[in-house]
């Protein structure tokens, strides 16, 4: 397996990891439990007075507290992390407000207004919290982290649970510090990754776009536009889209017509083992390979100028 | 028993009765006709799903059918070997005759439509609709064939006024073992089915039972895991005690279909000026009761006898025990995880209770017959 689709995997469970500790199953404690409802995701709530936008993954609510939480894949605690942070620290209770009223929560029963409460924490991984308690210089950044929010940290199979807390709500505190147990194989509610990785974003076309809207008719035409569309809540670059989509027409998932990308039911055994074929290939080196074999062709062939992309 | 359309009003009431004075009968009667070798056949319920199929519009939904392409083989001999008539009684009822002119044979059904469900009623035999009803619904993708669990066949006996179980079909299979279990007991008390689960885990598929009506039993019924029940005898003294019966069955069954499959939340984004949202989601849990934690063999033998082991799948691991599962027959696609040796069905943004159903009772059928089910659906957005 490519070490870059281990780490796209590993954040793209990260979300849902802390997404199955909020929506909770049939048994056992959950942020749903204790009426937090989802109020947005990946969110961008502005705070002009204060100067400052933010933006975490997750916003939960629940009558009266906001929870905001930035969720954390990688192996360091970096200076972005603790801005990020800074920065929620500073929300006001009135712009989380102004921005709660985009979000609509009447239709749960929830009055903005209700709000009194802003709690922001950041969730990393339980082995990356455990490594990097044993290091001084991680320890002292997750220390300084910790001075701006709660920090949490999650493990599959095992439990979300806080690690240093500033929580103010006693009964989420109490939930916190007990953690919620969250299962070994999370479904996925999250498909990208943050930066609309080529290889994630192949796996979230054929996923989430296709196979969800194929149905029962024989094949599925789509424009990229509409996978922009589709994914607005990321920013996808036109060029990682078009290696993507050339990547699924190597693997023989779709066909190009026009300008639409075609999957087709009979391909189906294709368009599944795309999957499979992005644990062992990263979407570009594929694509280079494919035209420097194609460029042998052609200069053995008709001469024809091989395409180039200028792109990244 | 012969129906004939022009004594047959479109009231679902007097249809009804029509086929419980066909099984009315006191218990020295029927004796007599077993002795005598002319017992009567049972009346028999079949419950599908119903997503498009509208009473009225057969011959039509058998030409669609028809022309689909790429239709197997069976199909088309299906098709081939049957004649089909409907006879309308009232907007919500049909009577429907499928002939098989090399048996020179015509079964008869009567057709209730049933907002998302259809009830089919006959007292044909068992043999026959076997070939002709219940292959329509089979064939018919607009139809999927209600499919209840063993907890659900004993909740729907327990929940019906006076009744005693008075017979049972208990199975047991796992993927974990080799041992198979088909225990058929006739007489057998609800103490008996308790000690069948107890000793082999095996779990009822079909449960036969007496309804009481004072002072003593008076109506004979069983129910299916397979979406049917038969009625086999009614005392002549009860026979509004039968037909509330065979209604109350009808609802039973469609309810806790409903129950297990329905989707009600799924997971569909929707996008404001300042972010994104989660409608909600829907997942089907079947449990296994030991609670053995046997992840990766339960992957292992799901991945190889079901998900490559069926045409009608295709599939992606994203990891050992996360699934993303396309059904082909149904367009649809859901995602499994695994829980030690739970299976975790989750909806996607399509997925409706066709794939989900038709999934759960492979499991049921070839899996592993003892799990039991519970559905968790919960909308999550603010």
């Amino acid at each position: 397996m490519t070490e870059q689709w281990e780490k796209q995997q590993r954040e793209v469970d990260s979300y849902n990891v802390f997404f199955s500790a909020f929506k909770g199953r049939t048994e056992g404690d959950s942020l749903y439990n204790y009426d937090y409802r989802l109020a947005g995701m990946f969110v961008e709530i502005p705070d002009p007075r204060n100067d400052v936008d933010v933006e975490p993954d997750f916003a939960l609510f629940n009558g009266s507290t906001l929870l905001l939480a930035e969720i954390k894949s990688g192996t360091n605690i970096n200076q972005r992390d603790i801005r990020q942070m800074e920065a929620a620290e500073e929300l006001s209770i009135e712009a989380a407000i102004e921005w709660l009223r985009d979000a609509e929560p009447e239709a749960a029963g929830y009055d903005p207004n209700g709000l009194t409460n802003i709690e922001s924490a950041i969730v990393y991984y339980r082995d990356f919290i455990e490594e990097c308690r044993d290091l001084s210089n991680c320890s002292e950044a997750l220390e300084e982290v910790s001075e701006h929010c709660t920090v949490l940290s999650q493990k599959k199979g095992g439990d979300l649970r806080a690690e240093e807390e500033n929580i103010d709500d006693s009964e989420l505190r109490d939930l916190l510090l007990d953690g919620i147990s969250v299962p070994k194989l999370v479904d996925k509610m999250v498909y990208l990754t943050e930066n609309v990785n080529r290889e994630i974003l192949a796996y979230a076309i054929v996923h989430d776009a296709v196979l969800n809207s194929i149905g029962k008719d024989d094949e599925l035409a789509i424009h990229p536009d509409e996978i922009v569309e589709r994914f607005r809540h990321r920013k996808i670059s036109r060029s990682k889209l078009n290696d993507a989509m050339a990547f699924l027409r190597q693997m023989d998932a779709c066909v190009k017509i026009s300008e639409e990308y075609v999957f087709r039911k009979s391909n189906m055994a294709n368009i599944m083992s795309v999957g499979d074929q992005l644990e062992e290939f990263r979407v570009r080196e594929f694509l280079a390979q494919e035209e420097a074999q194609e460029g042998q062709r052609t200069l053995t062939g008709y001469s024809e100028a091989a395409e180039t992309d200028s792109d990244d | 028993m012969k129906l004939d359309p022009s004594s047959l009003s479109g009231d679902r009431e007097e249809i009804v009765s029509v086929f419980i004075d066909h099984i009315a009968r006191t218990a020295e009667e029927q004796e007599a006709e077993e002795e005598e070798g002319r017992r009567k056949t049972d009346v028999k319920v079949f419950l599908a799903n119903n997503d498009g199929f509208e009473v009225g519009n057969l011959s039509s939904a058998i030409q669609n059918l028809a022309e689909t392409q790429r239709l197997s083989k069976h199909v088309q001999r299906y098709i081939s070997d049957h004649n089909f008539r409907e006879e309308r009684l009232s907007d919500d009822a049909s009577l429907v005759e499928i002939d098989t002119p090399k048996r020179q044979r015509t079964d008869q059904f009567v057709f209730f439509d049933d907002d998302d469900y259809l009830r089919i009623i006959t007292a044909e035999r068992r043999k026959w609709t076997k070939k002709t009803a219940e292959k329509l619904i089979k064939y018919l993708p607009s139809l999927e064939r209600i499919f209840l669990t063993p907890g659900d066949l004993e909740e729907i006996v327990e929940d019906l006024y006076g009744t005693s179980v008075t017979g049972f079909t208990a199975k047991y299979h796992s993927y974990k073992t080799d041992k198979r279990a088909s225990i058929r007991f006739h007489g057998g008390t609800r103490e008996d089915l308790e000690d069948v689960e107890r000793v082999f885990q095996a779990k009822p598929t079909r449960l036969e039972f007496g309804q009481r009506n004072s002072p003593a039993n008076a109506v004979h019924s069983s129910v299916a895991q397979e979406g049917h029940y038969t009625f086999s005898s009614v005392r002549p003294d009860s026979k509004d005690r039968g037909a509330q019966t065979l209604n109350e069955l009808s609802d039973a069954f469609e309810e806790h279909d409903k129950r297990n499959y329905d989707v009600e939340q799924r997971p569909v984004r929707q996008f404001f000026e300042g972010g994104t949202k989660i409608e909600g989601f829907t997942t089907i849990r079947l449990i296994d009761e030991d609670g053995d934690d046997l992840t990766y063999e339960t992957a292992n033998r799901l991945e190889a006898d079901i998900l490559d082991g069926k045409q009608q799948y295709e599939f992606s691991e994203w990891e050992r025990g996360n699934y993303m599962v396309f059904d082909k027959d149904h367009g649809e696609q859901f995602e499994i995880t695994v829980e030690g040796a739970d299976l975790l069905i989750h909806a996607k943004e399509s997925t409706t209770s066709s794939s989900l159903r038709d999934f759960c009772s492979l499991i049921f059928e070839e899996f592993d017959s003892t799990y039991s089910l519970e559905k968790t659906s919960r909308k999550l957005k603010a």
